[in-house]
């Protein structure tokens, strides 16, 4: 019985142990580069919010195991603190929306968002990625929750984010995980 | 009149012309044959409609398109070399299960490697990577020509087909890119006062382009 | 209550807004080939709603309890595409010895399942949306039900597409596609349902 069963199968088990190996080995290779890739993205969104010069601090979440979880990320330059910044995630049209939101460090005003992984429709919620929506959330007040209304001045900055022809939900998406991750970011930092 | 042409003529009167050509195509070497076929006669995106997901889903821009062509590819080749290898060993009906195996391995490993050297690639074609595992194309390929062949006819057999696939690939991606964005690899190439078609960016617009597409080959293309 | 209402919104946007075959071209091969009469394309459909339920929860319970654990879920592409061989196999040797019957009418679609992307889509899909069991197992079941719909009402339109007068030239799947476009511009009618 076993031996009829080895007799057909010995390819199978054989080649799943030298695949699952071999896939193994690959990731050993690969896996500091792949980790590498996603904190130099963060790194890059976060030079961009906060300028070409400014050192980011990630700070570590004392209750995660691996020691590896950030919390949030404080941005320095020469001494002295620009501000904070937190990755937030939300419910957008069709899947999950992912930010970067920084604020300046007397939580007076938004440093701006930086999208890091959206799958809204293409042409219309997508555009939350144009500097012409995103550019909105720039020097903001944090003070008051941020609105979404269908017309207005883009350019005039204030609490108003016009939202895109087409696309409400998302932008109401997006003002949403804004205004839920200011608080959330308030409150850690405090 | 060359020699060449007045000798073909002579021997498309005595035998016949359709049989003359089968017999130059039968002198041609097996690897040239099954590489050209993949190329056009057995495309796999307007000719045989393998693998019709990617053709769709990542279709939208050129370079992501360019990418999922490039894996599909990869994986093809690998597989076409592995299996060609153990052609000899596999038995009746675990046949599929090797070959599924076999192909879930390098797609794991085109996945890992994307994520490593190409990480917004990866992000954009999301769970259209693994999905490469399912594409019939590739096990078709496996059971129609790896697992009987040689290795040289095999992997000339994928290099085509993957070849033809990404060339299927990259023309709906140019319609769709040019109508949808005015652009090409993201660069905009159409005159400033282009309205874009929006509608080419979203899956209504795959699905009619490829149709349009599918029929335009078939009015022009199709054997009498 | 909080959750069942949860529940059934995971349910309409996995079979209505997010439908498998028109926004995620998922499972297009039997979409395009098996959809010529409504009673077949019904047979496939039902034969992924079975499949897809049962693989959709068994990969993410071997995904969440299995692999991340022991941090191997570097491998779950060749563990879920084996799940769903094996599974399929299961499913048609059960349906073979105690449901004759059914197995006549959907079971020899179910070979042509394994190599079919809605399936192994589903999973990735639910593992990419981070879905907890019970939504994996709604919304699996969800998915299945989706693509029998949109099958059906594909296999609907292209009995009565015999009869018209087409271009020669896009008989066949050419007429199908550009059906299947107006289709999920239809559809699209189903977005804003889910906020």
């Amino acid at each position: 019985m076993i031996v009829k069963f080895l007799k057909d199968s010995w390819l199978v088990l054989l080649a799943a142990l030298v695949f699952g190996l071999g896939v193994s080995g690959i990731y050993g290779q690969l896996k500091p580069r792949i980790e590498q890739n996603a904190q130099l993205k963060i790194a890059r969104e976060l030079k961009e919010l906060f300028g070409e010069d400014a050192m980011i601090d990630p700070k570590i979440d004392p209750e995660d195991s691996d020691g590896k979880r950030v919390l949030y990320y404080q941005a320095n330059r020469s001494g002295q603190t620009l501000g904070y910044a937190l990755e937030a995630v939300g419910g957008g049209f069709a899947d999950n929306i992912r930010l970067l939101l920084a604020v300046d460090a007397e939580f007076e005003k938004l440093k701006g968002i930086a999208v890091l992984k959206s799958n809204e429709t293409p042409g219309f919620g997508d555009k939350i990625k144009d500097a012409e929506f995103k550019g909105q959330f720039g020097d903001c007040p944090v003070g008051q929750k941020l609105i979404v209304t269908k017309s207005g001045e883009r350019s005039v900055v204030d609490e108003k984010i016009v939202s895109i022809t087409g696309a409400t939900i998302s932008s109401q998406a997006v003002v949403d995980i804004v205004n839920g991750g200011v608080e959330r970011l308030r409150e850690i930092v405090k | 009149m060359p020699a060449r042409r007045r000798r073909y003529r002579i021997k498309c009167e005595l035998i016949g012309r359709d049989e003359v050509e089968e017999i130059k195509q039968l002198e041609r070497p097996e690897s040239l044959v099954h590489f050209l076929r993949g190329l056009w006669a057995e495309n796999a995106v307007f000719r045989q409609m393998l693998g019709m997901c990617p053709v769709l889903a990542v279709t939208g821009q050129l370079q992501p398109a360019l990418t999922m062509g490039a894996a599909t590819t990869f994986v093809l080749l690998c597989s076409a070399l592995v299996v060609s290898l153990m052609r000899n060993l596999l038995v009746g009906h675990l046949r599929i299960l090797m070959f599924t195996l076999t192909i879930a391995t390098f797609v794991t490993i085109a996945d890992l490697l994307l994520q490593a050297y190409l990480p917004e690639m990866s992000v954009k074609l999301g769970p259209y990577v693994p999905l490469i595992i399912v594409n019939c194309l590739i096990i078709g390929r496996a059971e129609a020509c790896s697992s009987r062949k040689g290795i040289f006819t095999s992997v000339a057999d994928a290099l085509g087909m993957g070849l033809g696939f990404t060339f299927g690939l990259c023309v709906l991606a140019t319609i769709r890119e040019l109508m949808a964005d005015g652009a090409l690899f993201g660069v905009a190439v159409m005159p400033a006062g282009f309205v874009n078609w929006n509608v080419m960016k979203l899956p209504a617009g795959a699905f009619i382009t490829l149709g349009i597409l599918l029929g335009l080959t078939n009015h022009f293309f199709k054997k009498a | 209550m909080e959750t069942v209402s949860h529940l059934i919104l995971v349910f309409i946007s996995i079979a209505l807004v997010n439908n498998l075959v028109l926004t995620k071209f998922l499972g297009i091969c039997p979409y395009l080939g098996v959809s010529r009469r409504v009673d077949m394309a019904f047979g496939m459909g039902c034969a992924v709603t079975f499949v897809i339920t049962i693989s959709g929860t068994v990969t993410w319970v071997i995904n969440n309890l299995v692999l991340q654990p022991i941090g191997m879920d570097y491998l779950k592409y060749i563990a879920f595409i084996m799940v769903i061989a094996s599974m399929v196999q299961l499913v048609e040797m059960y349906l073979r010895k105690f449901f004759p019957s059914l197995y006549e009418s959907f079971g020899i679609f179910l070979p042509l399942i394994t190599t079919n992307c809605a399936i192994l889509g589903t999973c990735l899909f639910i593992d990419l949306w981070g879905y907890n069991f019970l939504e994996a197992l709604v919304g699996s079941f969800g998915g299945g039900l989706g693509f029998t719909l949109v099958i059906c009402m594909m296999g609907g339109i292209r009995e009565n597409l015999e009869w018209a007068d087409i271009p020669k030239a896009l008989k066949g799947a050419g007429i199908t596609l550009i059906t299947a476009g107006i289709m999920t511009l239809a559809f699209m009618g189903f977005s804003g349902m889910i906020k």
